[in-house]
């Protein structure tokens, strides 16, 4: 006869959640209490597995259980075998092979423990519950009954609501496989058996596998709010429910309300939602902020704000009226730490910190360059420092840039020092992109057009070949240029110089040529003053840097970019052009005999075919009357007319144009120009090659000339950053 | 005209030493574009495109170790949309440009996007971004071209090794050419679809 051992203190309910293997019920980590029978309480993380502390827990009731069973049975203590009920889709013998065990085992209260945190966590079922029975056949001994509730099965599935997101990929989220990261850390006596995912529903194949929803409905909505939040949508919230078998989602992206700008002076406010460009009415994602802050900032340097939005918390809550079969995902704002920007309400607040100017030691130029290692065959090695500085206004009316630079002549006693201070100014309501002025007494070339600084200087370190020529300058210069849409520049600028021929240097090294400095030639000396009309445009919008102070020379663009693939763009279509007219002499203050006038235009297209792929063209065209050496036109060498030796064919005037087609890191080029000397035009010369190399910033190039001096061994140059 | 630098055995042993540069300007050129892969998935929705990018393997063996030392990667994306024209260039109607700073968590022994956990450096499913298209959108097909560009070592970083004893904190031209130098870049497109049920 059998007779059930009344054990009313063990009504010990498992459920996953109590096993530490179970969803979350909240997304942050809380601590909760349960009290599963009188007198044993049972902690809990509910977002983090402890199985551990719950296997103890266990252990010790049903050590009580057993230690009661034979106190009034005189059994021994432990479970003779162990019941399963309450299976609906699953077997008995389809447990016991996942889990390896047999039924009929005897166990102690240790092994009934961690059998039933086995269970819990296979992550099927939703409720273990516990009971003792004495056994039918064994008299007094205990017999462990499991009623066991599994999680609903889903045949079909479907997804509505969703404006941007795909249901597709939310479905396939939500029911994921499990994941290996989620298995407990803590070397639990609890082992984990991963069930069979025929048992589970999942997606595949571009359909639904019927089957179990893996660790309940809660946990299908915090997978489903994990891909949304993945995605970008911190506002999005979901319910699902399972009715009969179909498991529907209703997904809201969160379209964003409103933006409220703080921080801002009103007079900005348009300008910067409109940089922020996130669309209201539209879902709300995350990566459009982030980028959108960094376009204000790129526009508006004084503006800072923090990038990263502090994200909604959300609980995931049964519907009422619906116990077990409908939840859904409830929002609720966080505390912001100060001037995050946050989501409330479905708006967004940011908040903007206005900085009042900056300062930058290094002073690099828009290629990065800070003249520390200036190298010429007038100064050999000259290091020197710039500084910039800028003071803002908050309402962008102006913009005030301070530039000065010091640099020490190691090979030049007579000009031991080359400075230059300066400062300018930006007026936006007047299209006024600078209006300043420098004083200066340094080391100067017209030759900038030609190679970079630092190209120059790398040249003229190791090699000997500085592709350029210099002369003293020490004088002042005022100057003011506007622009208009922001793709045309009109400037006017103002010199009064005192120029001065330049010996080569009396103290030269170049490492592996040091036969003594290369050749500076003599140039007309006295002190020239001129007025330079500038004209640039370019497709590509004008950058104003501060760099425009420092060498402002009429052969080289102020603000147009020449760059075919620069540092830091992409390679694109575009078209620039540069046009300038100086005009020098008595009547604007300098010598009667640099009276002179020269004409400048260079215009540069480049066209994208394919990807990494472009052709570009070069034109240029310099001419004249009476200009000073120091200014005189020249064709040859790199940067000029390559395959050339520099400066080959000297003129008062010239024409010039290159052919390039880029393909990825490989380009060929041809080059063809001439200039017009006393007895007329020179007849056209070619130069063609060939480079290798990464963007506009370092490259080998090979280059032929093809007249009745070409050779077969190229002419070769490591070209550092051309400016075109 | 007289030859301003006449050829001498000086020049040819230059020459030589040019070449030896430049070949190994290429070789780091041509082992810097391999085995990258970026993936690139765009769908319309509400006026705007909508796009997913995943970047693949642009991490390698040796940039993993510079990130696992203590070095902060930085991954730009830079995205152009086009309206496709037959028999013509096509147009780029949007553009919109996404950073991310990438780092290893020597505390947690985990690697970062930004704000977010990765699992797999060698794997950067990057979040959804749009690209708002200038004016409304028509029937045409529109494409999305991607390009990403992950520089582990920037002139800030070689300055902090290069500035050990020195007080120049300026990142100088020789740094900058040479972190350039040290530049991953992967380009994808795709075509903007209409969105999946």
């Amino acid at each position: 006869m059998s007779s059930l051992v009344p054990l009313p203190l063990l009504l010990l309910l498992v459920t996953p959640a109590a096993a530490g293997s179970g969803p979350p019920a909240m997304e942050d980590e809380q601590e909760e209490t349960v009290t599963p029978w009188p007198g044993v309480h049972i902690s809990f993380h509910a977002s983090r597995l402890s199985r551990c502390r719950e296997a103890e827990a266990l252990r010790a009731s049903l050590g009580q259980t057993l230690g009661a069973v034979a106190a009034a049975q005189g059994a021994p203590s432990a479970f003779v075998s162990v019941r399963l009920s309450g299976l609906s889709t699953l077997s008995e013998t389809q447990i016991w092979s996942l889990l390896g065990e047999e039924a009929s085992l005897p166990r102690d209260a240790d092994a009934a423990a961690r059998l039933m945190c086995r269970l819990a966590a296979t992550g099927v079922f939703g409720e273990v519950t516990p009971s003792v029975s004495a056994d039918p056949d064994g008299g007094a001994t205990a017999v462990l009954e499991l009623a066991l509730h599994e999680y609903p099965r889903v045949v079909r599935a479907s997804v509505s609501g969703s404006v941007e997101a795909s249901g597709e990929e939310l479905l396939e989220a939500a029911l994921e496989e499990p994941d290996d990261d989620e298995e407990d850390e803590e070397g639990c006596t609890c082992q984990v058996s991963t069930p069979p995912r025929d048992w589970l529903a999942f997606r595949g194949d571009g359909a639904l596998h019927p089957g179990l929803l893996r660790d309940g409905l809660p946990a299908v909505l915090q997978r489903a709010m994990r891909h949304l939040r993945g995605k970008g949508y911190l506002l999005a919230s979901v319910s699902a429910s399972v009715v009969e078998g179909t498991l529907t989602f209703q997904v809201d992206e969160g379209k964003l309300a409103g933006v409220d700008v703080t921080g801002v002076a009103p007079e900005l406010q348009a300008q910067v939602t409109e940089l922020l460009a996130l669309k209201v009415g539209a879902p709300f994602l995350e990566e459009d902020f982030r980028a959108g802050v960094h376009r204000v900032q790129a526009r508006f340097p004084f503006l800072e704000a923090d990038d990263d939005v502090e994200r909604p918390g959300f609980d995931v809550v049964p519907e009422s009226g619906t116990p077990g079969t409908s939840y859904r995902v409830v929002l609720r704002a966080r505390k912001s730490k100060r001037n995050e920007p946050t989501l409330s309400q479905g708006r967004l607040q940011v908040h903007f910190h206005f900085r009042r100017g900056g300062f930058d030691a290094a002073g690099a130029d828009r290629d990065g360059y800070s003249g520390l290692l200036t190298h010429t065959q007038v100064t050999s090695f000259a290091p020197g420092m710039r500084a910039n500085a800028a003071v803002y206004d908050p309402q962008d009316r102006f913009r005030l840039a301070l530039q000065g630079s010091l640099s020490v002549n190691t090979g030049s006693p007579d000009h031991r020092v080359d400075g230059m201070v300066g400062a300018s100014g930006q007026v936006s309501a007047l299209h006024l992109e600078e209006l300043g002025f420098q004083a200066y007494s340094m080391t100067d070339s017209d030759d900038r057009w030609r190679v970079s600084d630092l190209d120059s200087s790398f040249g003229s370190l190791f090699l000997n070949q500085p592709e350029r020529e210099y002369f003293r300058r020490e004088g002042v210069s005022g100057f003011a240029s506007a622009s208009v849409a922001e793709r045309i520049l009109l400037g006017f600028e103002y010199r009064d110089d005192q120029y001065g021929s330049l010996a080569p240097a009396q103290h030269f090294f170049s490492f592996f040529n040091n036969s003594g400095p290369a050749a500076n030639p003599a140039i007309d000396d006295g002190r020239m003053a001129s007025a330079i009309f500038r004209l640039e445009a370019s497709t590509r919008v004008l950058k104003p840097t501060a760099v425009a102070l420092q060498w402002r020379s009429p052969t080289t663009a102020l603000y147009a970019d020449f760059k075919g693939w620069a540092l830091d763009e992409e390679l694109d279509s575009f078209a620039s052009t540069l046009s300038t007219f100086e005009v020098g002499g008595p009547a604007w203050g300098g010598d009667s005999d640099l009276r002179f006038t020269r004409f400048l235009n260079e215009d540069v297209a480049q066209l994208k075919t394919f990807e990494d792929q472009a052709v570009r063209l070069r034109l240029r065209f310099v001419a004249g009357h009476n200009v000073p050496l120091q200014k005189s036109e020249a064709l040859g060498g790199w940067g000029s007319l390559r395959g050339y030796d520099f400066k080959e064919f000297p003129g008062d005037a010239s024409a010039m144009g290159t052919l390039e087609y880029r393909y990825e890191f490989a380009t060929a080029f041809a080059d063809l120009g001439t200039v017009h000397q006393p007895g007329g035009w020179l007849s056209p010369k070619l130069g063609v090659g060939v480079s290798v190399g990464y963007r506009d910033i370092l490259q080998l190039a090979a280059a032929w000339r093809t007249d009745s001096s070409a050779r077969a061994m190229p002419e070769m140059r490591l070209v550092i950053l051309p400016p075109f | 005209m007289p030859e301003r630098f006449p050829k001498t055995p000086e020049d040819t042993r230059r020459t030589r030493r040019t070449w030896t540069g430049g070949a190994l300007v290429l070789a780091l050129v041509l082992s810097l574009r391999a085995f990258a892969g970026t993936e690139c998935a765009a769908v319309w929705g509400d006026g705007r495109a909508l796009v997913d990018v995943t970047v693949r393997d642009l991490v390698g063996r040796d940039f993993e170790r510079l990130l696992k030392l203590g070095l902060a990667g930085n991954l730009r994306l830079d995205v152009t949309l086009f309206r496709v024209r037959a028999f013509w260039l096509d147009e780029a109607k949007g553009r919109s440009r996404h950073t991310f700073s990438l780092s290893y968590s020597k505390k947690t022994g985990h690697y970062s996007l930004g704000e977010r956990p990765v699992a797999d450096p060698s794997v950067l499913a990057l979040p959804r971004f749009s690209v708002s298209v200038e004016g409304n959108p028509d029937q045409a097909r529109y494409r999305v071209e991607v390009h990403a560009r992950l520089q582990v070592v920037t002139p800030d970083g070689l300055q902090q090794v290069v500035s050990w004893g020195s007080d120049d904190s300026a990142p100088g031209p020789i740094l900058a050419a040479l972190a350039e130098g040290l530049v991953r870049e992967e380009s994808a497109h795709c075509n903007v679809e209409p969105k999946k049920p």
